[in-house]
């Protein structure tokens, strides 16, 4: 390593040069870096539910859908609001991407009444009730109408809906200024809620630029702050910025480069880097700046083979996360690995050819660590110290955290969905939850039944609409919707009788009939060759484990009922969910596991020990019991974001148990055991609440984000450091002492 | 060579007169040529998902259609053939003034048939990318006709004329505000229609193809009618055309209709 430093420090302006170039190519990848649209999911292509719900989409088209509700507090049954209703509805037409022919409403609903008249099919709300009595008259209208009641308006008759399909290449910036537009101009007295997959993303977009705009440059500044407490000069604390921001800027820029977008689980990259590579620096300076000028070169190398190795376990680490199939777990593994790279990359060879440039000076005065933080330092290693002392009630400690984790870990909860991803008092989420409550909800499970034959035979329009009732008494359906529904309605209006109707003749004339209203997309229901219908199921309900366990039911009855001639099939978003949560659990085992074992491999080859490396993951395997016991109190949830937990714990906690076993094989050759495990303590325990400050301080900026996952995560992450850096102090002395036998390392 | 001069001149006075002709003039001319008294064809019409003719899930009504022209008002009478759970269900259309159509539906196996009380030219012909207002005659006094001001219609052999309501309010009842119009300068035969929805968008095309002469009258054997919003194809495939059956002169009735 000496002569790779020697070579850094002789070409030091080609090699300034050379990183300079290189950050600067890679990062302008970062000009084509989009944000992931939630319409994107998050499976694979090849998963099973992706492939149903492109069928479902081949068959029944593939649509998008923006819905309004237009709330008055003191009802909507009044001339001004359902006025106002309507030329909404008109000038919803204008919107961009709208299908103007298929908005829904009570503005548009086609009514199909068999009066004295005639047959009557034009809009529900062809004329504005204008006296009381019309009101009453058209409430009571709604109320027998199954397609419109608690369907386009709620049972308070506060909310009504309007609904329509929408193109999904129009920008979410395009839409969402334009539903702020419609809002502004029909607030007062009531209020707009909007709710579509542009709208989720354009704030998703918001989230995610927010917290580059704030966390990257606030974790710049905490760790600034950090390095100047710690060398008190601000060489010391412009390059390891300088390197860290080349890190961040490389890796975004392949991630451009590539093609892949940011999520909000990559979106924490930046600061992970930040964290994380402020400790390399940290400990590449204060040896640095520890030694004469003569003994630079050969400081350089004993401290580069530490932070080799404690990067490339994390990087390991979080690289574990490739086993997921979830896609943003897996780009989240696959560039914080890139990232460490990146950092190890620039902080050995871009920082040392920039020391080598400036002029020599003796910056660091051996007093690292102002302000008193050296001496809490000792104090804390001197308690820790005391504790070892008394290995029967570390034991006991840890055993009963370890009972009291594993009670919370039953508690743990499984899978999140879009809408959760903003807090509570987000637009997104209060329209998601006055959608839940008044309507059938956001979330849909869509079941495709489908038959040799014609599906449109009564008996089998009644098994469907038996399956539609058997779902809505199930507690998280809102409703169900299909060409049953419409069926019956019509059957209703034209024959007073509330049934399928009965013969299959009067199915599709009654279909036909409908269809010449103009408002209606018979297409979205059933297919050309009318062997398939699509039943949608809206779920209130947004706990992915109730939708599960729902699907589970609802799959059970189907299995139990249909004859053998009719095929069924699930699909819709909320399935993705639950296979979504179906791999975070598969993936979160299998990541724990690899990544125990690859961390246990490497350090039983790196300490040649196999007893050593069963050490050195015990406080890994203590701290991820207790992230997940706290995870289970707290409620929350092992989502996208908490899934990358243990990946970052394990990464950047394999490197405590590094710096502690490297120091204690040090001192085990030269001194008595005990005397060996006590000047470990005391050597490695510095630097490894050093990391723990840095990391703590760089991670806490993610409590700040848009996102509630990310700032659980931030909550989540701090924690872990602090229990793995603990473990790491109190268990691995006693360990050691317990198991280890001295010149068993071959 | 006298005579050679004078035929040309007289062709350049024709070409030159049919050039110079307005917008009315030209659709006046064409629905003076278009409408027969009577008329019977039979429909087979496909319903494509989609914009690709060939690829699109299809679904295929068969129909037969009467049409009466009579002092510029039109009757039609609409009877499914196939398939066969659509057989028998028909539609009368009887306008008896210029601005009253009146609509009765008959569904078979509910028994007999219904007027329906709120009918729209935008309604779907059934279930179709066609309204019912595209069969009615042009009523040429509720829209505007104007040229358009292409440099080089004049040497194409096509007129191409912009239609616009004259009443806007009355866009709704026909689902859409303009058309331009492109016809044949020879036979003043109408090629393809342009829809123009509410808010100016063009939603809909009509192109209609395979020209044929019937009797005195050109009508086309296959219409394809794009809808570019509702991204759907209707594709009308006509056969069977007779022009002036005899029909009863009460055919266009409610006992027809549930004949």
């Amino acid at each position: 390593m000496e002569k790779f430093f020697d070579l850094v420090a002789q070409h030091k302006k080609k090699v300034i040069a050379f990183c300079l170039i290189l950050s600067i190519v890679l990062g302008f990848g970062m000009s084509r870096l989009e944000i992931r649209s939630i319409l994107e999911g998050e499976l694979p292509d090849d998963d099973f539910i992706i492939k149903t719900n492109n069928q479902f989409k081949e068959v029944f088209g593939d649509k998008s859908y923006i819905v309004f509700a237009f709330e008055n507090q003191n009802k909507v049954m009044n001339t001004d609001s359902l006025a106002k209703l309507k030329s909404f509805s008109h000038d919803l037409r204008s919107f961009p991407g709208i299908d103007k022919e298929k908005i829904l409403s009570l503005a548009t609903f086609t009514q199909v009444e068999d009066s004295q008249d005639g047959l009557i099919i034009e809009p529900l709300l062809e004329s504005v009730p204008a006296t009381k009595l019309q009101i009453a008259e058209f409430t009571k209208m709604l109320k027998s109408n199954e397609l419109v009641w608690e369907r386009l308006i709620s049972v308070d008759l506060t909310t009504v809906l309007v609904t329509a399909p929408i193109d999904k290449t129009v920008s979410e910036i395009e839409v969402y200024q334009a539903a702020v537009d419609l809002a502004n101009k029909y607030q007062d007295p009531e209020e707009l809620h909007y709710y579509s997959f542009q709208i989720i993303d354009q704030a998703i977009d918001q989230g995610i630029n927010a917290d580059l705009g704030l966390l990257f440059p606030l974790a710049i500044i905490i760790i600034a702050v950090l390095l100047y407490f710690c060398f008190s000069n601000l060489r010391a604390v412009i390059l390891p910025l300088l390197v860290m921001i080349m890190a961040v800027v490389s890796t975004m820029g392949v991630m451009g480069w590539l093609s892949f977008k940011v999520s909000t689980v990559t979106s924490i990259i930046p600061v992970l880097i930040i964290a994380l590579g402020s400790s390399y620096s940290i400990h590449l300076l204060e040896r640095y700046f520890s030694v004469e000028k003569h003994l630079k070169t050969k400081a350089l190398s004993l401290v580069a083979r530490p932070i080799i190795l404690a990067g490339m376990t994390s990087a390991i680490g979080f690289s574990t996360l490739v086993v997921f199939e979830i896609i943003s777990l897996r780009e989240f593994g696959i560039f914080s690995a890139l990232g460490i790279i990146f950092t190890i990359f620039y902080n050995l060879l871009f920082c040392p050819a920039m020391l080598a440039l400036l002029p020599q000076k003796k910056y660091y005065n051996g007093s690292m660590f102002l302000f008193g933080l050296s001496e809490l330092t000792d104090y804390f290693l001197q308690k820790i110290s005391k504790i070892i002392q008394k290995p029967r009630l570390v034991l006991l400690i840890a055993i009963t955290l370890l009972i009291i984790s594993i009670v919370g870990a039953s508690q743990l909860q499984v899978g999140s969905n879009p809408t959760k991803f903003f807090p509570k008092d987000h637009q997104i989420r209060l329209t998601s939850e006055l959608f839940n409550e008044k309507f059938g909800g956001t979330g849909v499970i869509e079941v495709m039944f489908e038959t040799d034959e014609t599906i449109l035979h009564p008996e089998t329009l009644q098994q469907v609409w038996q399956f539609q009732q058997f779902c809505e008494n199930l507690e998280a359906v809102g409703n169900t919707n299909s060409v049953v529904n419409i069926l019956r309605y019509m059957h209703k209006s034209l024959n007073k009788t509330e049934t399928v109707p009965h013969t299959d003749r009067l199915i599709e004339q009654y279909l036909m009939l409908y269809s010449m209203d103009s408002s209606v997309d018979l297409d979205t229901f059933l297919d050309h060759s009318r062997q398939r219908l699509k039943v949608t199921i809206w779920m209130d309900i947004d706990d992915s484990q109730v939708i599960e366990q729902t699907y589970q039911q609802m799959r059970d009855y189907l299995e139990m009922v249909l004859p053998s001639t009719i095929n069924f099939k699930f699909g819709g978003e909320n399935m993705e969910w639950i296979a979504q949560n179906n791999y975070i659990v598969t993936g979160k085992i299998i990541n724990i596991v690899a990544s125990i074992i690859i961390i246990f491999l490497i350090c039983t080859v790196v300490f040649r020990s196999l007893r050593l490396g069963l050490i050195a993951i015990v406080p890994l395997v203590f701290s991820t019991m207790l992230i997940f016991g706290m995870m289970g109190f707290l409620g929350i949830r092992l989502d996208l974001a908490s899934c990358i937990l243990t990946g970052v714990t394990v990464g950047v906690g394999v490197d405590f148990a590094i710096h502690y076993l490297s120091r204690f094989i040090e001192h085990e050759e030269s001194y008595k055991f005990l005397c060996a495990l006590e000047k470990t303590n005391l050597e490695a325990g510095k630097p490894i609440l050093y990391d723990v400050y840095s990391n703590v301080l760089g991670f806490s900026v993610l409590m700040f984000s848009s996102f509630t996952p990310i700032r659980d995560f931030g909550v989540l992450i701090v924690f872990s450091m602090i229990t793995c850096s603990l473990a790491t102090l109190l268990f691995l002395p006693i360990l050691c002492e317990k198991f280890f036998i001295r010149g068993e390392e071959e | 060579m006298k005579l050679k001069l004078v035929i040309f001149i007289c062709l350049l006075a024709t070409t030159v007169l049919a050039a110079t002709q307005s917008g009315e003039q030209i659709m006046t001319e064409e629905e003076s040529r278009y409408n027969a008294p009577t008329e019977k064809f039979t429909i087979t019409m496909s319903l494509i998902k989609g914009l690709d003719i060939e690829q699109g899930a299809k679904r295929v009504i068969v129909m037969d259609m009467w049409l009466e022209n009579k002092d510029g008002l039109q009757s039609s009478m609409i009877k499914i053939t196939s398939p066969a759970n659509l057989k028998g269900l028909g539609v009368l259309t009887v306008q008896s003034t210029a601005t009253q159509t009146d609509q009765w539906l008959y569904l078979p196996d509910l028994g007999r048939s219904r007027k329906i009380a709120s009918s729209k030219k935008s309604d779907k012909f059934m279930g179709s990318d066609i309204t019912f207002g595209d069969f009615e005659p042009e009523v040429l006094e509720r829209w505007n006709y104007s040229d358009t001001e292409q440099d080089n219609l004049e040497t194409e052999a096509i007129y191409r004329i912009v239609a616009e309501l004259r009443n806007p309010a009355e866009a709704k009842n026909y689902g859409y505000t303009s058309r331009v119009i492109t016809l044949e300068k020879e036979t003043f035969f109408v090629k393809q229609i342009e829809y123009f929805d509410l808010e100016h968008v063009k939603s809909k095309v009509q192109l209609n193809l395979e020209v044929v002469m019937i009797d005195k009258y050109w009508r086309a054997n296959k219409v394809i009618v794009k809808n570019l919003l509702a991204r759907h194809i209707t594709v009308l495939e006509f056969t069977n055309r007779q022009i002036n059956p005899d029909l009863p002169e009460d055919f266009f009735s409610k006992r027809y209709l549930e004949k």
